[in-house]
């Protein structure tokens, strides 16, 4: 077979469509057909396929169209395959490039055929590729994808989104029953922040949460962006909704034990700096009655009362340690837990005091919603007995004293509250001080201090929190959250 | 001694014991004509308005010795409020604060109020005493 008769049909081709098709009979004169179709000169080339290459095909094809050529000229392996082609005023064009190979008589016959197509380098931008890409994406960041037309209010939601949302993937979304999926507080949020978006072009970012039927809720992240068309009006809004829960919930877990330790951290600072002070007043004292005690003109009488003050230094330093103790023997240990049925732990704590309720002819009024408090029994005692008391030695002085003691559930804790109608505290003045160790207040003779820092810490030790609410000459809420 | 004994010195503390001593060494040493005493800072302070009112300044206090530490009204309240009626008083008075706290931050916060003489740390030796009061009025 001469070059010229196997090139003329195909120049015929080329001319009419951009077709060159030819059997390999050797893989020489096949590159010397596919140069003159080509249009390029084979003259003074002397390694064909190592100029073409090098010279002809764009770098990044080569590889991968040079381990197909081999293959197919070496194993008979078909292919098609897009590669760019240089012409000659340096620009590339997309050719397809495909290899058969068709058993004829138990040999393999192999036909080259190389066609100009205008169609984009699909083998580089493959759909199914890039929809697997972005499906994958979208199902390992829990990221959907919504869109809302400004005026039609027609509201679109990817899959992955009805998957957020928790909806079936046929549901098809209303508007109007979008805000619907969000908890009551976040509603309102999301809805001006939507109509900012969709009216004057405001992006948002908010960290929402929905809430199911069952009432189950998912922290979610929305982001909106507003469309514009060419004249920039607004005419969707569109944006992306990312599942959060299990990375928010951590994070606001995170939060709540990092506020626990600084608190701990707090309470530990200011009882090394108590323990300190009031060490110190002791020694003090000491050193002050010993320094008169070694006055060489101190006579008899001097000397025995010293030595009596002595004594009351010694008693209120041993009181301090006391109360040291009780701090340091304070523990937060789980597994002591159990249910106390508050209305018989309430019960014995007024027998213990009846003598001082009667005293002061103090009313007491109990509603306990919720009947069992998981805590320690001792510690519940503790917190109970010293508020009870606090209650009724803060009376005011002209009213006899009620006393109102009520246990219910907010935000799925347990809550009890003792409220009175004593004297009050100036919470303006006192607030930082109420809790504090060897803080008093009314100037009560037999105010020691130590009574709301235990508490505190009681309640604290199995991570409670204890607020107050106060008026002076009105009376005090305790309210502790279990 | 050359110095005039100063008249009357006004100590603010809860610790009944430390009262009872200090005002035992003054008296015995005869540092001062009187000493008068207030349980906390609201019982001084009333004390104060209700003189700092009368023409004659003659139960306002020389020298006033100040706890941090106690019940209803405590030394840092005292000591705003006293800057109130301070400027009320035409004779000086000289106030020590006396606290058993050895945290530099209480100390540079008494040091920073201007009717602050100086930080006495607890307790208080009775050379620390005598000098508080021969310097007085020189």
């Amino acid at each position: 077979m001469t070059l010229k008769s196997t090139l003329q049909p195909s120049l015929r081709l080329l001319r009419n469509r951009p077709i060159w098709e030819e059997k390999v009979t050797s893989v020489n004169t096949t590159w010397k057909s596919l140069f003159c179709f080509l249009n390029i000169s084979c003259e003074g080339i002397d390694d064909l396929p190592t100029y073409f290459f090098e010279n002809v095909i764009h770098l990044d094809d080569r590889d991968h169209f040079s381990d197909l050529i081999n293959a197919f000229f070496q194993q008979q392996e078909r292919f098609t395959y897009k590669v760019r082609i240089k012409r000659k005023n340096n620009s590339y064009a997309l050719f397809e490039c495909k290899g058969k190979a068709e058993l004829v008589e138990s040999a393999y016959e192999l036909t080259l055929r190389m066609k100009r197509t205008s169609t984009s380098k699909s083998n580089v931008h493959d759909p199914d590729k890039s929809d697997f890409f972005y499906k994958e994406t979208a199902n390992m960041t829990q990221t959907g994808g919504w869109m809302v037309d400004a005026e039609t209010l027609e509201v679109f939601w990817d899959e992955q989104t009805k998957k957020i949302y928790d909806v079936t993937f046929n549901y098809r979304p209303q508007f109007d029953e979008v805000i619907r999926f969000y908890t009551a507080e976040h509603q309102e949020l999301l809805q001006s922040a939507f109509q900012k978006c969709i009216q004057e072009g405001i992006h948002y970012d908010m960290e929402l949460q929905l809430q199911r039927e069952d009432g189950e809720t998912t922290w979610i992240r929305t982001k909106g962006k507003p469309v514009y068309d060419d004249d920039h009006n607004i005419i969707k809004a569109r944006g992306i909704i990312q599942n959060i829960d299990r990375q928010k919930r951590k994070e606001i877990k995170l939060k709540e034990s990092f506020d626990i330790i600084l608190k701990q951290n707090e309470r530990l600072f200011n009882f090394a700096h108590i323990v300190s002070h009031n060490l110190r007043s002791h020694s003090g004292n000491f050193e002050l009655i010993l320094g008169l005690l070694n006055d060489p003109d101190i006579n008899k009488t001097d000397k025995q009362e010293y030595t009596e003050n002595l004594q009351l230094v010694s008693n209120s330093l041993n009181e301090t340690i006391a109360h040291l103790n009780e701090v340091v023997n304070m523990h937060d240990d789980h597994d002591e837990k159990v249910a106390i049925n508050i209305n018989d732990c309430f019960s014995t704590i007024q027998n213990a005091i009846h003598q001082i309720i009667i005293a002061n002819n103090a009313k007491i009024i109990t509603n306990f919603e919720v009947t069992h408090i998981d805590h320690i029994p001792a510690y519940l005692d503790s917190i109970l007995l010293n508020l009870l008391t606090n209650a009724i030695k803060y009376k005011h002085p002209s009213r006899e004293p009620e006393i109102t003691v009520s246990t219910f559930k907010e935000n799925n804790r347990t809550v009890l509250t003792i409220s009175d109608n004593g004297l009050g505290i100036d919470l303006v003045k006192n607030e930082h001080k109420l809790f504090g160790m060897y803080k008093t207040f009314h100037g009560n003779e037999d105010a020691r201090g130590i009574g709301l820092f235990m508490t505190k810490s009681q309640v604290e030790a199995l991570n409670g929190s204890i607020e107050v609410t106060s008026e002076p000459n009105l009376g005090s809420t305790f309210k502790i959250i279990f | 001694m050359s110095q005039t004994k100063p008249g009357l010195t006004c100590i603010i503390d809860d610790d009944n014991l430390y009262l009872k001593i200090v005002s035992r060494i003054i008296e015995s040493k005869d540092l001062c004509k009187e000493i008068v005493i207030f349980k906390n800072g609201k019982e001084a302070i009333d004390h104060f308005s209700s003189i700092v009112q009368q023409p004659e300044a003659k139960r306002v206090p020389d020298v006033i010795f100040l706890d941090l530490n106690m019940p209803v009204m405590d030394g840092w309240e005292f000591l705003e409020e006293f800057l109130k009626i301070n400027a009320d008083v035409r004779k000086r008075i000289t106030l020590y604060v006396v606290s058993s706290s050895i945290d530099p931050r209480d100390i540079n916060r008494a040091k920073s109020f201007d009717t602050v003489e100086d930080y006495l740390v607890k307790p208080l030796s009775i050379d620390a005493l005598k000098k508080v009061f021969s310097f007085e009025d020189e």
